[in-house]
């Protein structure tokens, strides 16, 4: 009963730091529980979708002269394999255009087969019967409709052994294999009368065209605990299958690539959830140490009257825990919708459907964890409750002020409000530090949010799904002389703009381990997006491989591999796992160095990020000019990718989301640091106003003192943030998987990040101190 | 014929409670007179801290008008009202009520400060000379924190005074203090009335009350007595204390 009442007291009168945890947990709970959300509910729709169209274990795709039945006998025969499913395809090589947009990535073109889902023309849910195609229509995978920008109705053209084809798109299907806009190979469906005519034009040319004839494979494992890349490893071992393909998907490689980008940034979304729970804590801290402060007096008589500093607390723990109750409860209602505008943007890259519910296992554990860790602070923080004399606390209250400091300077007429307040600093340097503290963190959390987002803007997030995007590309007519004289385009280049990064690179198939695979060569490793684990190879002998090859081969980090091309046989140290997207994830790479030792010496890409995009196009015709004979030098401007752009307007909404939420989670910060300020002084300013201070020169001492606090504060907190931010971020990603993100922070990362926060705290502050004017002398009566 | 300093005609003030209005003062016409030692004193609950709130503008009136000289409290703006604490106003807490991170000579100083017109060597002089008149010049680098209650009632008596104010208000400066340290603020009240400042205080100490020229009772929100009395002389205070108590008695204190 006693507590109910205490409770009530408590919340009544401490509405103003009630309210901020209540508004923090929400927004750690809204944002927690959306991304889980959006994670669960896209899981379980994949796997819907797989379970619809049996997708089996891999797909390879193999064209129809090189399987024949002997082959595909070995492989139904084989102990591996549950079963093989075949199904007959043709190939287009060539261009397919859209109406905006065109794409050279390999379409196979299949009958409609069953156990795919069609999407309604809202594309929210899938409509009941898959209506029959007619001749001329085409169903394609969502993917592409957000890659190519297109939409039912439109017409696309493809050419297929001379002749060219127009097919009207009927609709988009969920096709769970090949269907992420992240995954190049597609597979489209036509009509039986469409696909009969074009294998009989196929079949009757006489020359090599950009089509063929293809069977899929699709191969089902048997139980035998092996991952799918080690299945089709030893499958190819047994039959050599995979060998004679063009090509293999196996469905953790599909998984993998489908969810790649959204993984990429809902991690870094749970990053900022981690980073903004840590916070909190400091913050409630804070507050409980002041609270405990304030309230000396009635504490004391609480204390006086039988009350243990048990009880106390437990009446604290409450008022937050009731906080949190009802932060978590808002921040469970307002993540469904949050949730269902993130699932929408992420079906543009994944092409699934997402599911709806609400992830409540994952959100019930992060609740669990965010009680646990309050409480544990609560009774952490109110040991000081101990430290409370009731005799002390009925007849005087706070701890007397007694100070020392060879910083105080005298309190003078000229400049009476600096004075004053400067003594204030010096009279009460632990209360300040607190602030000072507070606004140091608060800077570093904006300055570590603006980092990652820096992680989830398009480009930074192809490099850390291991791909890259340069703003010059050189084709070079004679590979080996552009090397040698690389140097002095590089000067060319640098009159205009410093370099960022230079890809200078070729992809060659390798033998490893016995295993055709290919290896990425890189004239400086140190480029290479795409690092999950270990470290970029720094020797000769060192190459690098993904989870997919590391699965299939057996390797691990340390392991050494026998890599050979041609009559040439070198050993070799696994450094690194790293990820990037070329043939689909199953891929080495090395140093040119490495590489000269099995007798590669050349490269045949050469692209390079500048710093100022702006003289591209510039830079591009001078070094046309200037080498014309060695190379060809073409601009891209990145965001004029269609692709690129899917990309970044996901990126931009999450990055508008942690913008968004981080405003308002240091605003609140700052009101409730700023408001336990005033309500520590208030006394003080009632005996300025008694002595005729104005309001107006009251304010203006409580606001510069503020501004003072928080500029040190963001200078701390930029200067940390900057050497501390990126470390930081890798230690919360490594948490959840991602051991390095591709950030990009400037100066004005750390500029804007402190700049916002001291403006925040001085506005705050100013707004804060509007409440003088409710400070009544009458308060300093004693009745 | 003394001159008016403060004026109050016909104030009242009431507060909403529980969907009704409390009146804590009622028509209330009072004139204060410069050089007097006025005590307003009643029992608890009468309205006499209220009153004292009132007519200092740290309270608005319901109704009714409270004269500083020309100037009408009640639509003074806070600005103003700010200008008249520094400049024609001074105030004594029962608390003392000392920013205590200023030593007890800045504590007198910086109301001075305030004042444009002043310049800062003659604030400081008159600090120093009003810390010695109130015996605590020797600790006048002493924070509050370090010095006795009654050492810091003096200062903050000096404080009140600091900038020569028309009218000192002093709710109850006695009441924390122990019995030689309230000897020791009376006197150096009476000192000051005696040398020309007017003071308004209330309290409820017949002891305090004896220092007054004039005293006043407050009952229910209405001014009920008023005894006007000689200037306080030590010597003449037994008959003064039966004075008092004969006319206190009268009203039923």
């Amino acid at each position: 009963m006693e507590l109910s009442i205490l409770l009530k007291a408590n919340i009544k009168y401490k509405k103003g730091s009630f309210i901020s945890v209540m508004i923090l947990t929400l927004i750690i709970v809204t944002t927690a529980a959306a991304v889980l959300g959006v994670r669960k509910n896209y899981q379980s729709a994949l796997k819907t979708a797989q379970d619809g169209a049996e997708v089996g274990s891999a797909n390879i795709y193999i064209s129809a002269r090189s399987l024949d039945e002997d082959l595909l006998d070995k492989v139904r025969r084989s102990s591996l394999v549950d079963k093989a499913e075949v199904y007959d395809s043709f190939v287009n090589t060539g261009k397919t255009v859209f109406p905006r947009y065109s794409d050279e990535n390999s379409y196979f073109f299949f009958v409609m087969r069953d156990g795919l889902k069609l999407y309604s023309p809202g594309h929210d849910s899938f409509e009941d019967t898959i209506p029959e195609l007619n001749k001329g229509e085409i169903y394609l995978p969502y993917g592409l409709r957000s890659k190519m920008d297109c939409t039912e109705g439109d017409i696309i053209r493809s050419e297929f052994a001379g002749t060219v084809r127009e097919f009207r798109i009927k609709g988009f299907l969920q096709e769970p294999v090949h269907g992420s806009s992240m995954i190049g190979w597609k597979n489209v469906f036509i009509s039986r009368s469409d696909y009969d005519e074009i294998c009989r034009i196929v079949e009757a040319a006489e020359s090599e065209t950009n089509t063929k004839l293809f069977k899929q494979v699709k191969v089902f494992k048997a139980d035998s605990g092996l991952s799918d890349a080690k299945f089709l490893r030893q499958l190819n071992l047994e039959t050599g299958i995979v060998s004679k393909s063009t090509g293999s998907l196996t469905n953790e490689q599909s998984e993998r690539y489908t969810g790649l980008f959204m993984n990429i940034i809902l991690d870094v979304v749970l990053g900022f959830v981690a980073v903004l729970f840590v916070i909190v804590l400091i913050i409630i801290a804070h507050s409980i140490r002041t609270e405990i402060e304030m309230d000396y007096e009635n504490l004391g008589i609480l204390k006086a009257q039988g009350f243990t500093n048990r009880k106390i607390t437990q009446v604290i723990l409450l008022r937050y825990i009731l906080a949190e109750i009802i932060g978590m409860a808002a921040g469970i209602i307002l993540s469904v919708p949050l949730e269902r505008s993130l699932s929408g943007i992420f079906m543009k890259t994944t092409g699934i459907l997402p599911d709806r519910s609400i992830a409540f296992g994952g959100t019930a554990l992060i609740v669990l964890g965010i009680f646990l860790l309050s409480a544990g602070l609560v009774f952490f923080s109110a040991r000081r409750l101990a430290r409370i004399s009731p005799v002390r606390a009925i007849s005087g209250g706070r701890e007397d002020i007694y100070f020392s400091s060879r910083l105080t300077a005298p309190i003078t007429k000229r400049g009476l409000t600096a004075s004053i307040a400067y003594r204030s600093f010096t009279s009460s340097l632990g209360k300040y530090i607190g602030i000072l503290f507070i606004t140091a963190l608060l800077t570093f959390f904006t300055v570590t949010v603006n980092v990652m987002s820096s992680a989830i803007n398009s480009r930074s997030a192809l490099e850390s799904m291991g791909m890259y995007y340069d703003d010059i590309s050189l084709r070079a007519k004679d590979s080996q002389e552009l090397l040698s004289r690389i140097d002095e385009i590089e000067r060319t280049v640098e009159k205009y703009t410093p370099i960022e990064k230079k890809y200078y690179g070729s992809a060659v198939y390798l033998s490893v381990d016995g295993e055709n695979i290919m290896c990425e060569v890189w004239k400086d490793v140190n480029f290479l997006p795409g690092l999950l684990k270990g470290r970029l190879p720094l020797y000769n002998n060192e190459i690098l491989v993904t989870i997919s090859a590391a699965d299939a081969l057996d390797l691990e980090i340390g392991s050494r591999v026998t890599v050979s091309r041609k009559t040439q046989e070198e050993s070799y140290i696994v450094s690194g796992i790293y990820q990037t997207g070329n043939d689909a994830g199953y891929c080495t790479a090395m140093s040119l160095d490495a590489a000269k030792r099995i007798g590669i010496n050349s490269l045949s890409s050469f692209g390079l990020v500048l710093a100022d995009t702006s003289e591209a196009d510039q830079i591009a015709k001078e070094l046309n000019s200037r080498y014309g004979e060695l190379l060809t030098a073409t601009a891209h401007r990145f965001e004029d990718d269609l692709y690129n752009d899917t990309l970044m307007s996901a990126a931009r909404a999450m990055r508008i989301m942690i913008y968004a939420f981080s405003g308002v989670f240091a605003l609140v910060a700052v009101i409730m640091v700023c408001t336990k300020a005033f309500m520590q002084e208030r006394t003080d300013l009632g005996i300025y106003k008694s002595i005729g201070f104005t309001e107006r020169r009251l304010r203006k001492q409580f606001a510069v003192r503020f501004l003072i606090i928080s500029l040190a504060g963001s200078i701390v907190g930029a200067a940390a943030g900057a050497l501390f931010s990126d470390d930081l971020l890798n230690l919360i990603f490594s948490l959840f998987g991602v051991n390095r993100v591709t950030t990009d922070s400037t100066p004005l990362t750390f500029i804007g990040a402190g700049s916002f926060i001291t403006a925040s705290v001085t506005l705050f502050a100013l707004l804060t101190s509007r409440r003088i004017k409710k400070v009544s002398i009458r308060e300093l009566i004693t009745e | 014929m003394k001159n008016v300093i403060l004026s109050a005609k016909a104030l009242c003030k009431s507060f909403a409670h529980n969907g009704g209005q409390v009146h804590i003062l009622t028509n209330i016409d009072l004139d204060l007179y410069e050089g007097d030692f006025t005590v307003v004193m009643g029992a608890s609950g009468s309205g006499k801290s209220t009153l004292l709130y009132t007519l200092s503008g740290m309270d608005r009136a319901t109704s009714g008008r409270v004269m500083l000289g020309d100037e009408d409290l009640a639509s003074a703006g806070e600005k103003r009202l700010a200008e008249l604490r520094h400049t024609k106003m001074g105030f004594v807490f029962q608390q003392m009520h000392l920013v205590s991170n200023l030593t007890l000579f800045e504590n007198v100083a910086v109301p001075g400060y305030l004042n444009k017109n002043i310049p800062a060597e003659e604030i400081r002089a008159r600090a120093d000379e009003l810390l010695e008149k109130m015996n605590i010049s020797h600790i006048k680098t002493h924070l509050p924190s370090q010095v006795s209650g009654g050492e810091q009632q003096r200062c903050a008596i000096a404080r009140a005074v600091i900038n020569k104010p028309e009218l000192l208000f002093a709710d109850e400066p006695t009441g924390a203090l122990n019995k030689k340290n309230s000897g020791d603020v009376l006197e150096l009240l009476t000192g000051l009335n005696r040398n020309g400042q007017s003071i308004l205080m209330v309290t409820h100490a017949p002891r305090a009350a004896l220092r007054a020229n004039r005293l006043l009772y407050l009952e229910d929100g209405s001014i009920i007595g008023e005894l006007d009395l000689p200037p306080y002389d030590e010597a003449e205070e037994k008959s003064r204390i039966s004075q008092v108590n004969a006319w206190l008695s009268s009203l039923h204190w």
